[in-house]
Formats: structure tokens, sequence, C-alpha cells
């Protein structure tokens, strides 16, 4: 019973996040009067991309070949341990556990160095658009990891604990009356989730045609399966950061066994908040212009002291 | 400045010897005590510029980015891996060994001189285009992040927490054993790539990756290991300090809670920056095109020079998967300082790790690599064998349909620029332009441009300049007693005889 959970633990984010990269298309269509295509038109997307043949330059290196596999793995081990309906941690055997890969810091760090591969690749085509997504990339990464690290350290300091599935159990039994200071951490960690995942008001994911794109710009060169796992490491980074504001911020109705009906429970509240969640996101980026690169330090340095002025709440009272 | 340095070290040892009366380390020991405040403070300050002049601490770090360049690589590695931490052994000792009777000013001090050398130390390495000075500043930001830790434990020390001191100091030593090795790695790298090329400078590499295959990929770990990703590590110490850090922000006074608070948010910047300094450092010098016709004929090294390097980059992975093990030998170390069984020692922070109460494996990295690798292997595997029947075929990089050349790559200050300018309150970039044109009266065409970028030195201008213009009017005032005439230098002696025996007479 373990084993199975375990197992689709890990499987899980990667089977949902083109569902959710779906969800925001179709939001976003929608609010800008379109029709949109099907939610599940990412997965149809990335199987074409599986079939495809593939063009690799001739100035990259082994960097570009092993780099897509790298990203696509370090989703996926943060993923695994990143509580979507219940705060079990995944074990194989009583020994061996996915205990540490939950701690905050280790997860942080693992996404980062996905982040590093991906600006490597970037520079490694030798084409100048490529250059300067890794560098603006490397730029926001650096800038945002202040919020993001902060925010998350309020929850710790919060429940006393490093580890995400047991920050969730903690931070589920403090009172109402508690969570102001969570709140604000909350805010700050949502700008972060922006930032990394190049969102509107920090990168345009949906263009190829903007001088100021980041991400985009990095995986000009890839083509075919390649480009198929960066689209679906993207995408499971989306759901990575989408569950860890949900799940933190928002603890209430994570199961805390295999039960039936507390699964199910848990499912439906997971689902209602990724959908809040999902929706401001195509929300901003329906209503906002993107911003200029040099203002987005200002909107990731207020993410930052958000964070620090939620941190001195919690320490002080 | 190492006769500057050398100077207040042997001011804080003869201070010591005032305090006390013996130049003994027992002496000093049984004496700790029974030394009076203002003397103290004098000792440690005279320490602390002393010491903190070898160690490299902003702002008495200026020797460092010109003396390490400026070794044979496998000297620069051997400086920056040994001995700028002979002085992090010395404040150890001073502090811990000696005199352990500082007062918690003084753990709070080191703690914002480690966040201001690790955030500075790194803004400085990411506008460096030189390989080597641009690791010789990443030492001045290493030797920071040791300093976190090594304030964070004198800070516990004096507040009476035993146990988190000797935490914290562990992390600390963790972290001058990883700094050694991974910035030992690097420089014989960078001293692999300046003997291929000829040339520190960065924006003249680039492609490397294909003429210096092993020196790449050696490079790459090195990275890994100081930008402190897991399984490294690097990452194995940094955690270890954030966790220092985590347990002074819970501690009693709001002063203590915001000087650690402001150390957490220097080394999580630090983190940040650190990669894109050496995504930057890796990428313009080993990926797309040649930019140089020097880089266009470099070849590998021999082979010990490899071997030494693949050894330095089994170790950064080894300590790092290992750290359960090492930390648990580290404590042991640290615990002979005060305690006599480390075995008795429960992690001290249990809140923040409720499931591992031993020491020994609280940060159990080699799962974190184990089910990496596994999960890495498995996808590659499983995506070649569904992907087998494809075509992999090779062209050139898309390039607007122009003549795609080395100049159009990205290069190491156009990669920096945007991180400098966003910094630039702190960094003060200078940009000097200067044109040449064809016509003097005619302003239109240009015959040629040079353009000069730079960073201002604060320390220099603020700080040494003015001391050293001090210093000189000083000396040029005492010259006027020189007269060189002989009578005059009779009559000195005489004076001072006879001031001798009028002073001998009264007393």
């Amino acid at each position: 019973m373990t084993l199975f959970f375990s197992l689709i633990q890990i499987v899980a984010i990667p089977a949902i996040s083109p569902l959710f990269v779906g969800i925001i298309r179709k939001l976003k269509a929608r609010m800008q009067s379109r029709v949109g295509a099907d939610i599940f038109q990412p997965y149809r997307d990335l199987s074409k991309l599986f079939k495809k043949d593939e063009i690799i330059s001739k100035d990259a290196s082994w960097i570009t070949k092993i780099a897509p596999y790298i990203i696509f793995t370090v989703t996926v081990v943060v993923g695994a341990a990143v509580p979507i309906v219940t705060t079990i941690i995944p074990s194989f055997t009583p020994g061996f556990s996915l205990l540490p890969l939950s701690d905050f810091i280790v997860m942080v760090y693992l996404l980062a160095l996905g982040t590093f591969f991906l600006a490597l690749a970037g520079m490694d085509s030798g084409s100048g658009f490529g250059g300067f997504g890794s560098s603006r990339e490397m730029m926001v990464a650096a800038l945002a990891e202040g919020g993001l690290f902060f925010s998350l350290l309020v929850a710790s300091v919060a429940s006393g604990s490093g580890h995400v599935p047991s920050m969730v159990v903690s931070l589920q039994t403090l009172p109402f009356t508690s969570f102001m200071p969570l709140i604000v951490a909350f805010l700050a960690f949502f700008i972060a989730l922006l930032a990394e995942n190049n969102r509107f008001p920090v990168d345009n994911p949906s263009t190829h045609l903007e001088l100021t794109m980041i991400h985009e710009a990095m995986i000009l060169e890839y083509s075919g399966k390649r480009l198929a796992l960066m689209e679906w490491a993207t995408a499971n980074k989306l759901v990575i950061f989408i569950a860890l504001g949900a799940n933190i911020f928002f603890p209430w109705g994570v199961a805390a066994s295999l039960e039936g009906h507390a699964i199910l429970l848990a499912f439906v509240l997971f689902s209602l908040k990724t959908g809040a969640l999902l929706f401001s996101i195509a929300f901003i980026e329906s209503t906002m212009a993107k911003f200029r690169v040099f203002r987005v330090p200002d909107l990731l340095f207020t993410s930052f002291v958000l964070a620090v002025t939620a941190l001195c709440i919690i320490i002080t009272f | 400045m190492t006769h500057f340095g050398t100077a207040f070290i042997m001011l804080s040892f003869f201070l010591a010897y005032r305090a006390t009366g013996s130049f003994s380390f027992d002496v000093w020991r049984a004496a700790a005590g029974a030394i009076d405040p203002m003397m103290q403070t004098f000792i440690f300050l005279a320490a602390l510029i002393g010491f903190g002049t070898k160690a490299g601490i902003i702002p008495l770090h200026i020797w460092l980015p010109e003396a390490h360049p400026a070794a044979p690589s496998h000297v620069s590695a051997l400086m920056s891996g040994v001995m700028i931490k002979t002085a992090i052994f010395m404040f150890i000792r001073i502090f811990f060994d000696f005199f352990p009777i500082a007062s918690i000013e003084w753990g709070l001090t080191f703690l914002v001189l480690g966040g201001i050398s690790s955030l500075l130390g790194v803004l400085y390495a990411l506008s460096e285009h030189d390989l080597k000075r641009l690791l010789a500043y990443h030492s001045v930001e290493n030797i920071g992040i040791i300093l976190l830790g090594f304030g964070a434990s004198l800070t516990f020390m004096s507040l009476g927490y035993e146990k988190f001191a000797l935490f914290a100091l562990a992390a600390a030593l963790y972290h001058t054993l990883n700094h050694a090795i991974f910035k030992a790695l690097l420089f014989l790298g960078a001293g692999s790539v300046v003997a291929a090329t000829g040339t520190r400078n960065m924006e003249e590499y680039g492609g490397l990756v294909r003429l210096l295959p092993f020196t790449s990929a050696f490079f790459l770990i090195g990275s890994l290991a100081i930008s402190a990703f897991p399984p490294f590590n690097g990452f194995a110490s940094e955690w270890l300090t954030f966790q220092a850090l985590f347990i002074g922000i819970v501690s009693a006074s709001i002063i203590v809670k915001a000087i650690f608070i402001f150390a957490i948010a220097s080394l999580t910047f630090t983190g940040g920056l650190a990669a894109a300094c050496f995504v930057k450092a890796f990428g313009v010098t080993f990926l797309a095109r040649p930019r140089s016709e020097e880089a266009t004929h470099a070849h590998e090294s021999e082979w010990p020079m490899l071997a030494a390097m693949g050894i330095l980059a089994v170790l950064t992975l080894v300590i790092g998967v290992g750290s359960g093990f090492v930390i648990s030998l580290l404590v042991g170390i640290v615990a002979s300082i005060w305690l006599s069984n480390p075995s008795t020692l429960a992690f001290p922070f249990r809140q923040f790790i409720e499931t591992r109460s031993q020491f020994a494996d609280i940060l159990p990295l080699d799962t974190v690599a184990v089910i990496t690798l596994a999960v890495f292997v498995v996808l590659t595997v499983a995506i070649m064998v569904l992907s087998r029947s494809r075509k992999v075929s090779y062209g050139r990089t898309w390039d607007c349909g122009t003549e795609l050349g080395p100049r159009m790559e990205i290069t190491s200050t156009s990669f920096s620029r945007s991180l400098i300018t966003i910094f630039q309150g702190i960094l003060r970039p200078t940009k000097q332009t200067d044109v040449e044109y064809h016509d003097e009266e005619m302003r239109y065409f240009i015959k040629s441009q040079e353009v000069r970028t730079g960073i201002g030195d604060p320390y220099r201008q603020a700080l040494y300049r003015p001391l050293s213009a001090a210093l000189t009017m000083v000396a040029s005032r005492v010259r006027l007693v020189q007269s060189g005439n002989i009578n005059m230098y009779i009559l000195y002696v005489f004076i001072t005889l006879i001031a001798l025996i009028v002073w001998a007479a009264r007393s």
C-alpha cells in the first residue's frame, strides 16, 4: 500500500502538470474573449514533440544534450516530496524514505540546480538570444531567491519544522488569528512564484517574438524530445510552486492518512485551492503589462521585504 | 598589507603579554578571566584587524585579488585553500581557546563582517572578467560564509548555549574544509585554461569545452560545489550554516535577532549570486564558440594536472554525500575544545529535525544523491528506448539570417551588466567612452570607438588613500629633524642623555 502510494506520489506531479498549464491557457483565453484550446492540449503537444526528429546546433556541446534530462529529473525529484493531498512522506523500505528531500532548503537549492543548467544550455549554442536569456534568468533567479527562501522560512519558524509535510501538519493546528504573518509571507511567495516560473509581469511565457523574453530565449535552440522535456519540466516546476503555496500557506484539509474519505476531501480542497491560484495567475496575465526588465528587481525586493516583515512579526510575538 | 596585518598581530600578542605577563598560551588560558575589559577589547580588536587582513575580510581584502592571480595557479590554489584559512584557525584559537571570554558584541561583529564580506565578495566577483581574480573574490565571499558560522558560534557561546555554539563552529569548520577542496579544484581548472590559452581574460575564451573536455567537466563540478548545489559538499556546509543561523533568530534579544536575520539574508542572496557568477564563469569560458585565435588552438593539460583535478572533484562529491560522517568527525574535533564526550550530544534544535535525533545523520545527502541518480537513469534510458527511431541532425544556430560571428555571443561583461546595474549603488560602475572621428569638425563619421567599463574602488579612495596621505604628511613633518648635519645628531644624542639622567635621578 505504502509502496503503491509512493510510486503514485513520484509520478503525480509530472502527470498533472500539463493539465495545469492547459487550465491556465484556457482561463486566459476566456478572459480575453477567445475560445481557447482544450485543457488537455498540452498533453497532445508533448506527445507530438516526442514523436518529432531533433536538430541540435553545431556549436552546442554535451551540456545542451544533458541539460533537459537534468532539469526534468530535478523537478521530478523535488515534486516527489511535495505534499499534494497527504502529508505522508513516500518511503520504499523503513530505512529509505524521501524525508531528506522534503527539507525546504534542499528543495530550493535543487530547483536552483535546474535553473543553473537551463542557463548554461542557453549560453551553449552561442546565439545572442540565448546568452541574454541566461543573463536575465540568473538575475531574476538570484533576486527572487530572497523572497522565496524567507517566505518558506516564515512557515518553517511558525511551525518549528524544516520539512514541508510536517510544516503543513503543524500549521493546520495554528489558530486562525495567528495566520496574519503567513498571509504576508504568502504574498512574498506568490511574487517569487511568478518570477521563478517566468510568468507575468516578469516574463511572457507565450511568445517567441519579444526582445525581453527570458525563459523562451534560453530554450530557443531546442526541438523534438529535448524541447518536450524542457516544456514538461517548466510545467512541473509551476505545479510544485502552486502545490507548495496552496498547502503550506493554506494548510487545511491535507490528509494525514491514506483513508478514502480523508483523501477525497483533501483532493476536493486541493482542487479548489489550486484552482484559485491558477485563476489569479491567469487574471494577472490578462490584465497586467509586463514590467520593464529593470523594474523587476523592485518587485523582487518587495517580495523579500514582505517576507522579512512576516518573519519579524513571527519572532517578536 | 602583509606588514600591516603582521603589525596588528604582533600588537595583539604584545598586549596579551602586557595583560598576562607571559607569551605562553597556557598562561593566557589561565589568566583569561582576569584581564580587564578595556585590555580585552584592545587585544581582540588588534587580533581582528591583524588576522582579518590575512583572511581577506572586507574592507581589509584589497591585497587578495591582486596577490592570488599573480601566483601560478597551483600556488593560488594553496593560498586560497590553505593560507587564508590559517587566519580562521587563529580566530578560533584566540576567541575559543585562549580567551573564551568575549562578550556578545564580538560574535555579532563577526556576523556582520561575515555577511558584508560574503555579499560584497560575490558582487565584486560578478563584475570581474579575469578568471583568477573572479575566483579570488569568491575566496572573500567564502571567508564571509565561514565567519557567519564562526560569529554565530561566538554569539551562542557568550549567551551560554554551549551546544549550539559547538554546532555552529562545526558548520564553520565544515565550510573551511569544503572551500579548501573546491577552490583548489577551481584554481587548478583555471590554471589549465590559462596555460592552454595564454590569457586570463575571460572575454578571449569561449568554446573550450570541446578542446579541454576533462578540465571543463572538473570545472563544472567545482562550480556546482561552490554554488552550493546538492549533493555536492558546498551545499552540506551551507545547509549547516543556515541551521545554525536559524537557531539565532529564535534567541532572546531583538538586536541579536535582527543581526541573525541580516546574516541569513546575506547568505541567501550570496547563494543566488554565486550561482549566477558561475553560470557566467563556466558559460563564457567553456561554451559557445571561441572568441580569439588562442582559444581555437587550446589543448588539454597533461595527465598529472588532470589527475589532481579528478581527485579533488571526487572529493567534493564524497565529502558532500558523506556529510553525516564528516559532521560527526568535526563535532568530535570541535568538542575537544570544551567537552569531554561528544557522543552525548543530540542535535541542538530538535524542532527543526524532529525525527532525527542523532547529530551524525541530520543531513542524509546520500539519499538525495541516490534518488536523483535513480530518476535520472530511469528517465534517460526510457527516453532513449522510446525515441530510438527518431533522427538527430546537426545544424547552424538560428541567427536571423546573418552570419553568426563570435562577436554576437554574450561576453562576461554583458552577462553581469544587468546585475551590476541593479547593484550600482554598491558597485559604482564606471564607463569611459573615447571616440575618434574621421573629421573632428564634422562629427558624423566615427573612425574608432573605445569603451572602458570598470567598477569603483571605494576602499582605496575612502579608506586607504586618506590613511596613506596622513601617514605621508606625518612622515614629512618628522623629516624636519633629519637635517643631515652630524653636529645636529650629536646634539640629539646629548639632549637624550641629559633627559635620561634627569629621569633616572627623579625616580
